[in-house]
């Protein structure tokens, strides 16, 4: 076998492995390690390449972001804000029909430039959005849909774990992909606020199950002030943090550093954080952060073992041989993607694809950052697609309503995935959305 | 906390050291620190900015420190992490499996943690030179004179996690053919 052969061998033998339930990271190290064995011929240099991926990769400041922004999340997560936001636009958007929906996407939005993983976000929201949409009359299947569907957000609207990972594996400025993540947030944000408009409008009986306009116009009654004290906590922490990095004060880990502090504070002035709960914050989020980080070693591992296997070499010179153009190439790229979502968690997307195929664009000259977006949406879509959707799961184990099968919520889920593909070909067509905000 | 949490699998405690002093007991230990550490990050990093900002005198050597906590953190926690089943992996197929041959589940699971446990003892056997060599030379982050910090404890981590991480891997798989053989007798005792 060539050394190429190997290296496609390898890769076809970790998505094989990872789908058959090995732990993710333990197959991509297994098949970096057998795959620079055959390669180089040598126990040596293989285990000395783990050594090294193991001692050095992820030894930086940089990798501080990813701690530090995850405890940021489950701070948030605990602190009740999420409800706050919620009560918030639940106010402002009432009168609006689907307006709960509508809601749920402007809180989740906010909530999401707080939190970046989607899996907070789903479950904050499935505790505090479904069952308020359920007691007003709206369907099941739409109440459910729309807390998976906007979770994506979580992840999309920075701070983003996905946008932190694929920076660090591919070198890219995690300050400059935060800021390309804004815009396409927004839009899809937007987008999926007019889904909602139109579905209750014109499949009204889609969204709600019973006629409830009475109820829609009633709740509790909430002053400006009120509001604005719900409010005021998150955007000043939204300012401290994106702003912080907007204005070039802080480097992503010191804003994730002080996002941290500040929802800290935020989730022990409003008194829902006791020592316990400290505890168990602290605990989650160091598991998190090991399962990922140690996937990051693996992911260096993997890289090492595809750079001495020559095959992301090939992959550029058969692109170019191909004659394909730049879109073509990108549009097998997203796809693939896209098909590994139905099957794959999404970290583990972006370890094993994003190494090997960043060195083909890079050498296409393609805009890393503009990359980086479209590549974490294509991700997305795979949260809430069956029959893997990480989001999806959260939702269903999330909910008390044990009525609510996982099915309800995919199907749910399924016009915000048209919509998420909607834009995405908008932000491949227009990379300006992604690039306004960077430099 | 998590050092007196009763071990549902009784019958593996043959497999462990006495209670007293288990290797529940240090895992979670060592999960501990790893877990305090990111409190400890939050706050020195906070300091440093507030130095910069307010004093114009940030605090020396805290990217060095942070650097290095990083991959302490992990090798730190990796056995807890591995413990308490939140390593990322799909379960999609072994769900399947579960309910059709969960025989085969436990097999396959045993098969994957014994695989685990072989690649960290490679892991801790390339690494060994590593620490050796920091350890020798007194290898140091930062500048002469500035700040100093030595690397050995950080590579030291590093060759304890590959034990502890490869010691949880091996106990997980001896559980899963522990349950393989248990179920194999009852399964077959209730078939027609």
């Amino acid at each position: 076998m060539t050394d190429i052969q190997i290296g496609g061998f390898s890769i076809v033998c970790i998505i094989l492995l990872i789908y058959s339930g090995m732990h993710v990271a333990v197959a991509l190290a297994l098949m970096s390690f057998l795959g620079v064995l055959l390669i180089k011929d040598n126990y040596a240099i293989a285990s000395k390449m783990m050594a090294l991926a193991a001692s050095d990769s992820i030894s930086g400041y940089i990798f501080g972001v990813v701690p530090l922004f995850i405890l940021m999340g489950m701070f948030i997560a605990v602190s009740g804000i999420g409800k706050d936001t919620f009560d918030v636009a639940n106010r402002i958007f009432r009168s609006v029909r689907g307006g709960l929906g509508i809601a749920t996407v402007f809180a989740n939005s906010v909530f999401a430039a707080v939190t970046g993983i989607s899996i907070a976000s789903a479950a904050v929201f499935t505790k505090v959005a479904v069952p308020e949409m359920m007691r007003l009359g709206y369907t099941p299947r739409f109440s459910v849909g729309v807390v998976a569907g906007s979770s994506v957000l979580g992840m999309l609207i920075p701070p983003s774990l996905l946008l932190i990972l694929f920076g660090i594996l591919t070198e890219t400025s995690i300050g400059d992909l935060f800021k390309a993540g804004i815009m396409p947030g927004i839009l899809l944000a937007i987008v999926y606020c007019a889904g909602i408009l139109l579905m209750s409008h014109q499949f009204p009986n889609y969204v709600i199950s019973r006629d409830t306009q009475a109820d829609l116009t009633s709740g509790p009654e909430m002053t400006i002030w009120e509001a604005l004290s719900k409010l005021t906590p998150i955007v000043l922490l939204i300012a401290l943090v994106l702003g912080g990095i907007y204005a070039g004060w802080f480097t992503p880990t010191e804003s994730g550093a002080v996002g941290a502090l500040g929802a800290f504070i935020l989730a022990v002035a409003k008194r829902q954080l006791t020592l316990k709960k400290l505890w168990d914050v602290l605990l989650e989020t160091g598991h998190v952060t090991v399962a990922i980080l140690f996937l990051l070693i693996a992911a260096n591992m993997y890289s090492r073992m595809l750079g001495m296997s020559g095959i992301t070499g090939y992959i550029g010179s058969w692109f170019g041989d191909s004659g394909l153009g730049l879109y073509s190439v990108l549009t097998i790229y997203l796809v693939i993607i896209l098909l590994s979502g139905t099957f794959l968690d999404s970290t583990s997307i972006i370890v094993i694809i994003v190494p090997l195929i960043y060195p083909v664009i890079k050498e296409l000259g393609v805009n890393l950052v503009w990359f980086g977006v479209i590549t974490v949406v294509a991700i997305e879509v795979g949260l809430i697609t069956p029959p893997f959707g990480m989001s999806a799961f959260v939702v269903k184990s999330t909910l008390d309503d044990q009525r609510i099968g996982l099915n309800e919520v995919f199907m749910g889920a399924l016009p915000y995935v048209l919509m998420m593909l909607i834009v995405l070909v908008l932000l491949v067509i227009f990379p300006q959305i992604s690039l306004i905000l960077v430099r | 906390m998590m050092a007196i949490r009763k071990e549902p699998e009784e019958p593996n405690a043959a497999l462990k050291p006495p209670r007293r002093f288990s290797f529940t007991t240090v895992t979670s230990f060592m999960n501990s620190i790893g877990t305090a550490w990111v409190m400890v990050l939050l706050v020195i990093i906070n300091l440093d900015i507030c130095g910069r900002l307010f004093f114009n005198h940030p605090l020396r050597g805290v990217p060095e420190i942070v650097s290095m906590s990083i991959v302490a953190l992990v090798f730190l926690q990796i056995a807890h992490t591995l413990k308490v089943g939140r390593m990322t992996r799909v379960e999609i197929l072994l769900n399947v499996l579960q309910k059709k041959l969960p025989k085969l589940r436990l097999f396959c699971e045993g098969i994957y943690h014994i695989i685990g446990a072989g690649l960290l003892v490679v892991l801790f056997s390339a690494s060994v030179p590593l620490f050796t060599g920091a350890w020798n030379i007194g290898e140091y982050v930062g500048a002469e004179g500035d700040f100093m910090l030595p690397i050995w404890p950080v590579k030291l981590i590093i060759l304890i996690g590959c034990i502890a991480g490869s010691l949880q891997f091996l106990l997980i798989a001896a559980r899963n053919f522990h349950q393989m053989f248990k179920s194999g007798t009852s399964g077959e005792g209730e078939r027609p």
